[in-house]
């Protein structure tokens, strides 16, 4: 377990940002998704130990509940989802120094920080200002920074904000690279949901500072028992929307969405295209995208 | 474990204790000026006076000779003693201290050392949203305003005092005989203690105005405004009055001096010690209550 919330709520004055979340972070890579507001990056800030939840209990990897900030700070890598960096300082310099507040001796910052700096691929922009970089750049160095104590948690606070498609790809396939190869445990925050399902193996959707699912991506995006993707021939043969035991509501793309009431088997799917006068072409199991898991979940407000 | 195939190795290593990873930011920060030539020139410029009083010491100890006769110590010619040219006297405890303190010549190069460093550390900070990347470190906020003030106060006392030590241990090496070193011990140790306390406090007011601050330009604009504007209005009520000593309760920069001359032991009877530290105290009290409010982690983070 990377992280473990008990009913924590945090509060800005009067505004209620994270509403009594319960919720267990598993080792590996996991999305904290959610709509701008939702109380991602107040959960990130409150285990960082920067905000202090009024309410509720937290636990971060095994350190005690009571475990000071920067005992905390040195275990887990953060990387801030604002273009923060060092004015006046070379990637190199904003690295090491930031190593070295990490409480890294100098000689082993200077050598960390041209490894994590490698890793990100800035090996030759390293020695020009951070001024100067691309957002992209900026991205890569705010990971760099956040990696070069060797925690063994990364809190990554929307790392793709302001990127390209290849930007985005490249810095999904860094976080899919610490995540598995080398085995840290990453909290992706993030509304784009693509993100997510690039790179994470659980998911916590949060909406309005409540937690709304929770779970290992597989389950939540599973392959449904009642819900089918149905082609049928001829493709403009129309097939009326409620025939016994069965759901049926045309897609944009041609073909059906069938939802199966119980008892109903895919046996009635045939007989109903047969009865119409058409024959099935195809007729698949739906599996979950996350969009629906998510939208499910903002519309349920309750656990998917 | 070793993954160079990947780049990366995970480093097992003690933490440095909490004070040594200030040490970093301090360095940073007294390095912030020689970091670019136009700063390298702002600050030989700030040691103009001092380069001035050198040339001064090397003619009155003989060492530069302009002028016609033997080459040699024209120390005999000096006369002791208060004097108008007593800034100008090695021998005299003005010719350290003075050159600092008075607003004709300490301020400028006060400003311009304060609003270039000093004023820009926290704002420049926060208008960077560095303050996120240090404050998520092993350090705390207070550490990292302290390391700020530290690094920058260091900068503004090489200016002052160090200068100033420069020039009394030159004069202790390039005297003819000891007897340098015997008049002035007694009084060069404590004006630059003095100057010490002078750049500490007054270098303490700035970085609180940088805290305070939306950005490192304003801070600057704000600080020299707050001690010109206090400086002008100490002056006039100081002759409206026709009361020097009232001067220190209106202006942060007499103020500072007339704390300064009481360290150094040659304040004037009349100076008014106790409205200086009134001035200074409630200035600072209200600029440490602001940056409290504007430094709080909910409000700097968000």
């Amino acid at each position: 377990m990377t992280v473990q919330l008990d009913n924590v709520t945090i509060r800005y004055g009067e505004r209620v940002a994270v509403d009594g979340i319960t919720a267990r972070i598993p080792a590996g890579a996991v999305g904290l998704l959610g709509r701008n507001g939702a109380g991602k990056s107040s959960i990130l800030k409150a285990l960082l130990g920067l905000v202090r939840p009024s309410a509720g209990r937290m636990a971060i990897l095994d350190l005690p509940e009571n475990a000071a900030p920067d005992e905390i700070r040195a275990r887990v890598g953060y990387m801030p989802e604002r273009d923060g960096h060092l004015p006046g300082l070379s990637g190199f310099e904003m690295v090491s120094l930031l190593g070295r507040l990490s409480g890294l001796r100098e000689r082993d910052a200077w050598r960390r920080a041209h490894e994590v700096l490698y890793l990100v691929g800035l090996d030759e922009q390293r020695y020009r200002p951070v001024s100067g970089y691309s957002t992209g750049m900026r991205q890569k160095v705010k990971l760099a920074a956040a990696l070069v104590h060797d925690p063994q948690v990364l809190f990554l606070d929307e790392p793709t904000n302001g990127l390209d498609p290849s930007g985005r790809e490249e810095m999904l396939s860094l976080v899919r690279q610490l995540s598995r190869d080398l085995g840290k445990s990453v909290v992706l925050s993030t509304h784009i949901l693509q993100d997510v399902e690039a790179v994470c193996d659980a998911v916590v959707v949060l909406e309005r500072g409540r937690l709304v699912a929770e779970g290992p991506l597989r389950e939540l995006t599973r392959t449904t028992d009642d819900q089918y993707r149905l082609q049928i021939e001829p493709a403009d043969l129309q097939l009326p929307e409620r025939l016994p035991g069965l759901e049926l509501r045309s897609m944009p793309g041609g073909g059906y969405h069938v939802r199966l009431v119980a008892p109903a088997s895919p046996r009635a799917v045939f007989a109903a295209v047969h009865a119409a006068g058409g024959v099935v072409r195809q007729l698949e199991r739906q599996r979950r995208s996350l969009e629906d898991v998510f939208l499910g979940a903002l519309a349920s407000g309750g656990a998917a | 474990m070793t993954v160079y195939g990947l780049n990366y190795r995970s480093e097992a290593r003690q933490p440095e204790p909490r004070w040594r990873r200030l040490l970093p930011l301090v360095r940073l920060e007294f390095g912030t000026l020689f970091r670019s030539k136009w700063g390298i020139v702002a600050f030989l410029f700030c040691l103009i006076s001092a380069l001035v009083r050198l040339v001064a010491m090397l003619v009155q100890m003989g060492i530069l000779d302009f002028g016609p006769g033997r080459r040699g110590s024209r120390l005999n010619n000096v006369s002791r003693g208060p004097s108008e040219l007593a800034q100008f006297d090695p021998w005299q405890v003005d010719f350290y201290l003075e050159p600092v303190l008075q607003p004709g010549e300490g301020l400028v190069p006060m400003l311009i050392l304060t609003a270039l460093v000093t004023a820009r550390a926290i704002a420049k900070d926060r208008t960077t949203f560095a303050l996120e990347l240090y404050w998520t470190r092993g350090i705390t906020p207070g550490g990292y305003c302290f390391a700020k003030w530290v690094g920058s106060f260091l900068l503004v006392a090489l200016a002052t005092a160090g200068a100033s030590t420069v020039l009394w241990l030159t004069g202790v090496f390039i005297a003819e005989d000891w007897s340098f070193l015997t008049t002035t011990i007694g009084f060069a140790p404590r004006a630059i203690a003095a100057l010490l306390v002078f750049a500490a406090m007054l270098t303490g007011l700035c970085i609180l105005c940088s805290a305070i601050a939306g950005s490192a330009n304003l801070a600057a604009i704000c600080w020299c405004l707050l001690l010109m504007v206090s400086s002008a209005v100490g002056q006039i009520v100081a002759n409206f009055a026709g009361n020097e000593a009232l001067a220190a309760r209106c202006s942060l920069w007499e103020a500072a001096a007339v704390v300064a001359r009481h360290v150094a032991g040659v304040a004037p009877r009349r100076s008014d010690l106790g409205g200086a530290l009134v001035l200074l105290g409630v200035v600072g009290l209200v600029l440490g209550l602001l940056a409290r409010r504007r430094l709080r982690l909910q409000e700097a983070l968000t």
